[in-house]
């Protein structure tokens, strides 16, 4: 840090104040926003501006919440580890199928075009055929949670491959290294930020394709819950299902984000 | 190291020419010959798009040739050796890995694989170019000039015979480039190995080298070779004498007026 001759304050840690002043400034704008559409939300619903049966007010929703939360949780396990488990295969797939695809210039020619079509595909029309072959259940249910994650994570390996520049394959080419050890060492390091980046994609269509899986079969989890209560027009516990939906997803994407920072801090390529 | 005097690199006809048989086809390096004596410091001097690089990555095994042959060391060359060196435009370190770790990188190659990989050694040449107390020291903490050393460490801790080097300073500013022609000048001085240095900076290239070797534009072939006359070790304010201006004046006129 060079000297500007201003009376700075040396940032010492923990600076407690100063993360304070820095945190206030980073939350009170969002926070005045949502403060603002959530306050508006009640008022209108109170006030009978909107039907209280087709958008009950933030309060409603969240009382809800609070006297189902037991058996809401009990149908967000199913969905949570769906979830997991679809990011999780996803992402050993997605990269594995990424890293062979990147091996041979020939295979990459050959096989691209058909990863790009199926991506081209609107995943939802393919769920009945899911149900067809795979059934209904967990099982069906991660498939196709794979099925629709895995996409970005090989794509985004691909691309992540070729993120070294052409002189380090010359570097490790001259000093004979072999071509697992030049990807061990030095392609997949540099593919990192750009894997990761397809995993936050990934992780948030494995939420998606579960809860898909969940509508069609209609069973258990959040996505079935979803779909009773509107059929119910109960939908206060829609809302409040579709709020513990965005808690699992927000669990598992802050997840990756974590892992993330880890690794990156590791393999820094900046 | 070398038995001095002996051919050490033969480049024989040697061209390359890319797409051949289409209508892109394009001849990067025209049929060249030279040769490099055993611990002699070449300098491979031409404009940007010669084919200069080219040429040097044939020699490094990198690049296949379209027809001559390359000899090295008594053997031919069709891929690249165990006991050459090499040194980018860029420095090509690992990020993520310290100065002393990128040093150390070509012991993970399988064929270098020890138990005990040469850490003092590594250790040491980076002290000789200027780098103590940098060791621990990531690529990004570091400015150009002392990434380019840590390369030129990385070039050297496996003891090559042969130092192929492709405009490793041209990214670099005129002040640190001075700079690195010292460190490099001393490290060949103190390593004694044979170097081959391609660059477009005319200076640079008399400074550096025993002998300098002009390339044509596209498609590049050798058009002059001559003997620097300086003795060693050099310092920089050999560049301000009458003689090495008048070397740099005809070496320029050379590259000017090459028959195409």
């Amino acid at each position: 840090m060079t000297d500007i001759g201003l009376p700075l304050r040396r940032l010492t840690w923990p600076d407690f104040a100063g993360l304070g002043r820095d945190g206030a400034r980073l939350i009170a704008p969002p926070l005045a926003a949502a403060t603002l559409l959530f306050g508006g939300w009640e008022l209108a619903s109170r006030n009978g501006l909107v039907s209280a049966r087709l958008l009950p007010a933030p309060s409603k929703v969240f009382d809800t919440l609070m006297r189902s939360l037991s058996i809401l949780l009990d149908q967000a396990q199913p969905t949570f580890w769906g979830a997991v488990a679809g990011i999780v295969l996803a992402a050993a797939l997605g990269i594995a199928l990424g890293a062979a695809v990147s091996y041979s210039r020939t295979l990459m020619q050959a096989v691209y075009p058909t990863i790009v079509f199926f991506q081209l595909i609107p995943k939802v029309a393919l769920a009945p055929v899911f149900l067809l072959w795979f059934g209904t259940g967990f099982a069906a249910n991660v498939i196709f949670s794979v099925f629709i994650a895995f996409f970005p994570v090989v794509v985004a390996t691909i691309a992540g491959l070729q993120a070294a520049p052409p002189n380090y394959e010359r570097l490790c080419r001259s000093l004979m290294m072999s071509r697992a050890q030049m990807f061990l060492r030095v392609k997949f390091p540099f593919a990192l930020p750009h894997i990761f980046s397809g995993l936050r994609i990934g992780v948030t269509f494995a939420v998606i394709g579960v809860v898909l899986g969940e509508f069609i079969t209609a069973q258990v989890g959040l996505g079935y819950i979803i779909l009773f209560s509107a059929n119910n027009f109960e939908t206060a516990l829609l809302l409040a299902s579709i709020l513990l939906l965005c808690g699992v997803g927000i669990v598992l994407f802050t997840f990756f984000l974590a892992l993330e920072a880890v690794v990156i801090r590791i393999y820094d390529s900046r | 190291m070398n038995a001095a005097g002996a051919d050490y690199v033969i480049v024989d006809r040697l061209s390359k020419v890319y797409n051949e048989g289409t209508r892109q086809r394009v001849e990067a390096v025209a049929p060249s010959s030279f040769t490099v004596k055993a611990g002699e410091f070449v300098a491979l001097l031409g404009p940007s798009g010669c084919g200069k690089s080219t040429l040097l990555m044939m020699i490094a095994g990198l690049d296949a040739p379209s027809a001559g042959r390359i000899e090295v060391a008594g053997r031919a060359m069709t891929a690249p050796r165990a006991e050459t060196g090499i040194m980018f435009q860029d420095p090509t370190l690992l990020p993520w890995k310290s100065a002393l770790d990128n040093v150390l990188f070509p012991f993970l190659a399988a064929q270098r694989q020890a138990a005990n990989p040469p850490v003092d050694r590594a250790a040491a040449l980076l002290d000789e170019v200027g780098l103590r107390g940098f060791h621990d020291h990531k690529p990004r903490q570091l400015s150009g000039g002392m990434r380019q050393r840590v390369a030129i460490c990385r070039a050297l801790v496996y003891e090559p015979d042969l130092l192929l080097m492709d405009e490793p300073f041209s990214a670099l500013d005129a002040i640190t480039r001075d700079e690195m022609n010292l460190v490099l000048m001393k490290m060949w001085q103190d390593h004694r190995h044979t170097a081959l240095f391609v660059t477009h900076s005319i200076r640079e290239a008399v400074y550096l080298a025993d002998r300098v070797l002009v390339m044509s534009r596209r498609p590049g072939r050798i058009v002059e070779d001559i003997r620097i006359p300086f003795a060693r070790p050099r310092g920089l304010e050999i560049g301000e004498t009458v003689e090495f201006n008048k070397i740099c004046g005809h070496l320029r006129g050379k590259i000017e007026h090459v028959p195409h």
